[in-house]
C-alpha cells in the first residue's frame, strides 16, 4: 500500500457506449499541484469526478489515506467527507443566494455552529477580496467576480485538495493571472494541494510543479511539468511544444 | 442526511415513478375505461352522434388550418422582433385563452343578431364555431411556436442574418419551427373537439355538446359514458400516433436549456405593418366577440345583480381556480422531479401529456360522477365535494404544470447538484433553498395561468360542483338562456376584466421571454 493521500487504482469508467477511462493508475498527493492535461474528450473531467465522489468507477478501486472511498459501482465515502472541494467549470454558483449566502450553503455538510460558520464566511469572504460583494447574487457579479465568489465557497470547508475543473476558459488573461496567483497563495497559506484540469498549458505552467497527461482514457504521460514539456512522449504534448515553437518564431505562416 | 444527487443520476424508480403519476393522473378516467372493457351492455349511439362527430371534425379540421396560417408567422415575428406595442397586443391576443369558450361564442351570437339575419345565418353555420375556437386556437399556435423559435441561440440567429438578411433568418427559423407549429395546430384542433359550449350556443351540433346534452338534459348516463368513450377513441386515433412521432422533437425545441438567448431586432420599418396585422388578429379574435357581448350594456349596466353574483360564486371561483392550479402545479414539480435529467423520459412524459391534454374533460368527470354513484356516503368528502372539484380540474390541466414544471426543471444547471452534494448539502435543504426558489417563479405562474383555464372550463364543473357551489362562468352558461341580456353582459364584463387584470400581472412579473 502506498503512502500517496490520494490513489487511482486501475480506474475505469464507461458511459452507455464510450469508455471515458481506461485502467488509469494514478496518485496525488506528492507535494506539488498537479494539472491533470489533455485533449477535449480525453477524460480529465470524469477522472476529476471522480475523485470528487460524484460518479462511481466502472472498475478499480480509489484510495484516500489507505482507505477504500470508491470502488465498483459504489461510492464508499459520500463527496463531502473527501476532504474535496471543487469549482466547477461553469462555477455552479446557485444563482438565486447571495455570495455570502452561497459560502453558506456550502458549509451545510459540516455542521458548524453558527459563530463558527460566520467566522468560516468572513475568513473565505476576505481571502478571495470579495468583502464588499457579499450581498450580491451571481448575475450582479463580473465573471472574475464570481470565480472569487466560487474560490471562496470552495475554499471555506477547508479542503485538502482543491479541485479546478477547467474554471478559467471564460475569462481574459489578465483577470485568469490574479485569479491563479490568489490560488497559489491560498494554497500555501491554508495548506492544500490544488488538482487542475485544463488543456491550457499556460495555465498548468502558472500554477502546478506536477503534471498528468491523459488521451483516450488513458494516461499518456506523467511527472513533473518541466519533464513532460521538456521530453513528449504523446500526441498532445508534442503539439503544444510544436505551438511553442512557432509562437517564438512568429506564428507558423512565417516558418 | 441523504445526498442530492439522486435528483440528477438515472434510475430504475424514475419510469415507476412516473407511470404512478400517470395513472394518478388518469385514475377518474377510469371507471369509464373499465366500462368499455369489461361491461358486456352496448348502448346504440344513434346517427345524431356520428353526424355531430363529423361536424365536430369538419371544425377541427378548419380551426387547425387557419390557426396554422395565423399562429405560426404570428409567433415567429412575435419571438423575432420587437415591434409597437408588441407586450399589448400579445396579452390581447392570449386573453382569449383563458376565457370559457362560450363567452365569444355568446359574443359573435349577439354581434351576429345586431347585423342582420344573413350574418346570424353565418355564424350559425360550421364558421361561426370556427371562429369563437380559433380564438383560443391562435394564441395556443402562437405561443408554441414563440417557445421553439426561442429555442434557437441568438448566435444561430445571427448566423443566419448574416448568411442572408431577415428574409433569411425568417425562412431559417419558419423551417425550423415548421413541424412543432404543424403539431400545436393539430392539438388545437383537437382540442375543439371536446368542448361542447360553441356547439350548443351556436346551434351547430357537436360531439361534445352531444356529450353534455345527454348527461345534463336528457339524463342518460349510460349513453352520456358511451358517447365520451368514442369521442375519446376518436381523439386518440389522431393525438396517440402525433405523440409518438413528434415528442422527440417538441422535447428538443419546447423544453430545452437556453444558455445563449435570442436578442429580438428591431422590426424597422415592417413594424407598423407588423403591429397593424397583430391588431386585425385582436380585433377579429377579441374585440368583436367582445363588442358584441358587451353590446346589451347599451340597455343599461345591471352592476348590482351582476356583483351579487360574483359575490355569490367568487368564493368558490376562486376556491375551485386555486385548487386546481396547485393540485396541478404539486404534480408537475413531482412529474419534473422523476423525469430528472433523461432524455427519452422527459420526451414519453411530453407526449403523455399532450394526449393527457387532448382527452374530453367529460372523460375524467362523468369517471367520478360514476365512481359517486357507486362509493359510501362517507367518501363523500373526496367524490361529492367542492374538493373533488378541485382535484378533478387539477388532474385535467395537469399536462400544462407538467410542461411549464419540464421547462424550468430544465433551466437548473446540473452542476450546481453536484455543488450541493460535494459541500454535504442535503436533499430537503438544496430543495428548499435552491431548487424551489429558483423553480417559484414559473410554477406561481402555472399556478395562475390553471387557475384561469380551469376557472373557463365549464363543462367538469357543471358535471360536479355540489349544489350551490358553482362558479361564475357556470353561473354565465347557466343563465344565459333565461336572464336580462343585460345581466349576462355585465357578468361577461366583469370577468373579462379580471382575466384581463390576472394576466397583465403574470406578465408584468414573468416577463414574456419566460412564458
Amino acid at each position: 500500500m502506498s503512502d500517496h493521500a490520494l490513489e487511482f487504482i486501475d480506474v475505469s469508467k464507461s458511459y452507455a457506449k464510450s469508455l471515458a477511462l481506461d485502467r488509469v493508475s494514478v496518485q496525488f498527493g506528492t507535494g506539488a499541484h498537479t494539472a491533470i492535461l489533455g485533449p477535449s474528450g480525453s477524460g480529465k473531467s470524469t477522472l476529476l469526478r471522480l475523485l470528487a465522489g460524484l460518479d462511481t468507477p466502472t472498475a478499480g478501486s480509489i484510495l484516500l489515506d489507505c482507505q477504500t472511498i470508491s470502488t465498483a459501482g459504489r461510492i464508499l465515502r459520500p463527496p463531502h467527507q473527501r476532504g474535496v472541494a471543487m469549482v466547477f467549470q461553469d462555477l455552479a454558483l446557485w444563482p438565486n443566494l447571495t455570495a455570502r449566502e452561497n459560502i453558506r450553503l456550502g458549509l451545510a455538510g459540516l455542521r458548524l455552529s453558527r459563530d463558527e460558520s460566520f467566522g468560516r464566511i468572513q475568513d473565505a469572504l476576505n481571502l478571495c477580496g470579495i468583502t464588499d460583494l457579499a450581498d450580491r447574487r451571481p448575475s450582479q457579479l463580473s465573471g472574475g467576480q464570481q470565480q472569487r465568489t466560487a474560490l471562496a465557497r470552495a475554499v471555506a470547508v477547508r479542503p485538502r485538495f482543491l479541485l479546478l475543473d477547467e474554471p478559467f476558459s471564460g475569462i481574459d488573461v489578465v483577470t485568469k493571472s490574479r485569479i491563479l496567483y490568489a490560488i497559489a497563495r491560498l494554497a500555501q497559506e491554508r495548506q492544500f494541494q490544488v488538482i487542475l484540469v485544463s488543456h491550457d498549458p499556460w495555465e498548468a505552467a502558472q500554477l502546478c510543479g506536477y503534471a498528468v497527461v491523459l488521451e483516450q482514457g488513458r494516461i499518456q504521460q506523467s511527472g513533473s511539468l518541466k519533464t513532460v514539456f521538456d521530453e513528449p512522449a504523446c500526441e498532445f504534448v508534442r503539439a503544444i511544444r510544436d505551438l511553442s515553437a512557432a509562437n517564438s518564431l512568429g506564428g507558423w505562416t512565417s516558418k | 442526511m441523504i445526498s442530492c444527487l439522486w435528483l440528477e443520476r438515472p434510475a430504475a424508480w424514475r419510469p415507476a415513478a412516473l407511470m404512478l403519476l400517470l395513472g394518478l393522473v388518469t385514475l377518474p378516467a377510469w371507471p369509464l375505461a373499465w366500462q368499455a372493457v369489461a361491461g358486456s351492455d352496448t348502448i346504440e349511439l344513434g346517427s345524431a352522434f356520428w353526424s355531430a362527430m363529423r361536424n365536430s371534425l369538419e371544425i377541427a379540421l378548419s380551426v387547425a388550418a387557419i390557426a396554422l396560417a395565423i399562429g405560426l408567422p404570428a409567433g415567429l415575428v412575435a419571438a423575432l422582433y420587437e415591434f409597437p406595442g408588441r407586450r399589448l397586443l400579445l396579452t390581447a391576443v392570449t386573453i382569449p385563452l383563458l376565457a370559457p369558450s362560450f363567452l365569444w361564442a355568446i359574443g359573435w351570437s349577439a354581434l351576429a343578431g345586431q347585423l342582420g339575419p344573413l350574418a346570424t345565418a353565418w355564424t350559425n353555420g360550421p364558421w361561426g364555431c370556427c371562429l369563437v375556437f380559433l380564438a383560443s386556437a391562435v394564441p395556443l399556435v402562437l405561443w408554441i411556436t414563440f417557445a421553439a423559435t426561442t429555442s434557437l441561440t441568438g448566435t444561430q440567429v445571427e448566423a443566419a442574418r448574416m448568411a442572408g438578411g431577415e428574409r433569411n433568418v425568417v425562412r431559417y427559423t419558419g423551417r425550423y419551427v415548421a413541424v412543432t407549429a404543424i403539431l400545436a395546430s393539430v392539438l388545437a384542433g383537437i382540442l375543439t373537439v371536446s368542448d361542447p359550449g360553441p356547439g350548443q350556443i351556436l346551434g351547430r351540433r357537436t360531439a361534445a355538446a352531444e356529450v353534455l346534452t345527454s348527461f345534463s338534459s336528457l339524463h342518460d348516463y349510460g349513453l352520456a359514458a358511451w358517447q365520451c368513450l368514442a369521442l375519446t377513441l376518436a381523439v386518440l386515433v389522431v393525438v396517440a400516433p402525433l405523440a409518438i412521432l413528434a415528442t422527440g422533437r417538441l422535447s428538443s425545441q419546447i423544453l430545452a436549456r437556453q444558455v445563449s438567448p435570442l436578442r429580438r431586432h428591431s422590426a424597422g420599418r415592417r413594424a407598423p405593418t407588423i403591429s397593424a396585422a397583430f391588431i386585425a388578429i385582436v380585433f377579429l379574435l377579441s374585440v368583436a366577440p367582445l363588442a358584441g357581448l358587451l353590446l346589451p350594456l347599451r340597455d343599461g349596466v345591471d352592476l348590482s345583480r351582476a356583483w351579487r353574483e360574483v359575490v355569490r360564486t367568487g368564493p368558490n371561483t376562486l376556491m375551485y381556480a386555486v385548487g386546481a392550479g396547485v393540485i396541478a402545479a404539486g404534480l408537475g414539480f413531482l412529474a419534473a422531479l422523476g423525469v430528472g435529467r433523461g432524455p427519452r423520459l422527459r420526451a414519453v412524459v411530453l407526449g403523455a401529456c399532450l394526449v393527457l391534454f387532448a382527452l374530453p374533460p367529460s372523460l375524467g368527470a362523468l369517471g367520478v360522477v360514476q365512481t359517486a354513484t357507486s362509493a359510501p356516503a362517507w367518501l363523500d368528502w373526496l367524490t361529492r365535494s367542492r374538493l373533488t372539484v378541485c382535484v378533478e380540474l387539477g388532474l385535467r390541466f395537469f399536462s400544462i404544470a407538467a410542461i411549464i414544471a419540464l421547462r424550468s426543471w430544465g433551466s437548473l444547471s446540473a452542476t450546481w447538484t453536484q455543488a450541493a452534494a460535494l459541500h454535504g448539502v442535503s436533499t430537503t435543504k438544496y430543495l428548499a433553498r435552491v431548487v424551489v426558489p429558483h423553480m417559484f417563479p414559473a410554477l406561481a405562474a402555472a399556478i395562475l395561468l390553471i387557475g384561469l383555464l380551469a376557472t373557463a372550463d365549464v363543462g367538469s364543473v357543471l358535471l360536479l360542483h355540489p349544489p350551490g357551489q358553482g362558479s361564475l362562468p357556470l353561473a354565465i352558461f347557466t343563465v344565459m338562456a333565461n336572464a336580462p341580456e343585460s345581466l349576462v353582459a355585465s357578468l361577461c364584463l366583469v370577468y373579462v376584466v379580471l382575466a384581463f387584470a390576472i394576466v397583465s400581472v403574470v406578465w408584468w412579473k414573468t416577463g414574456s421571454d419566460q412564458l
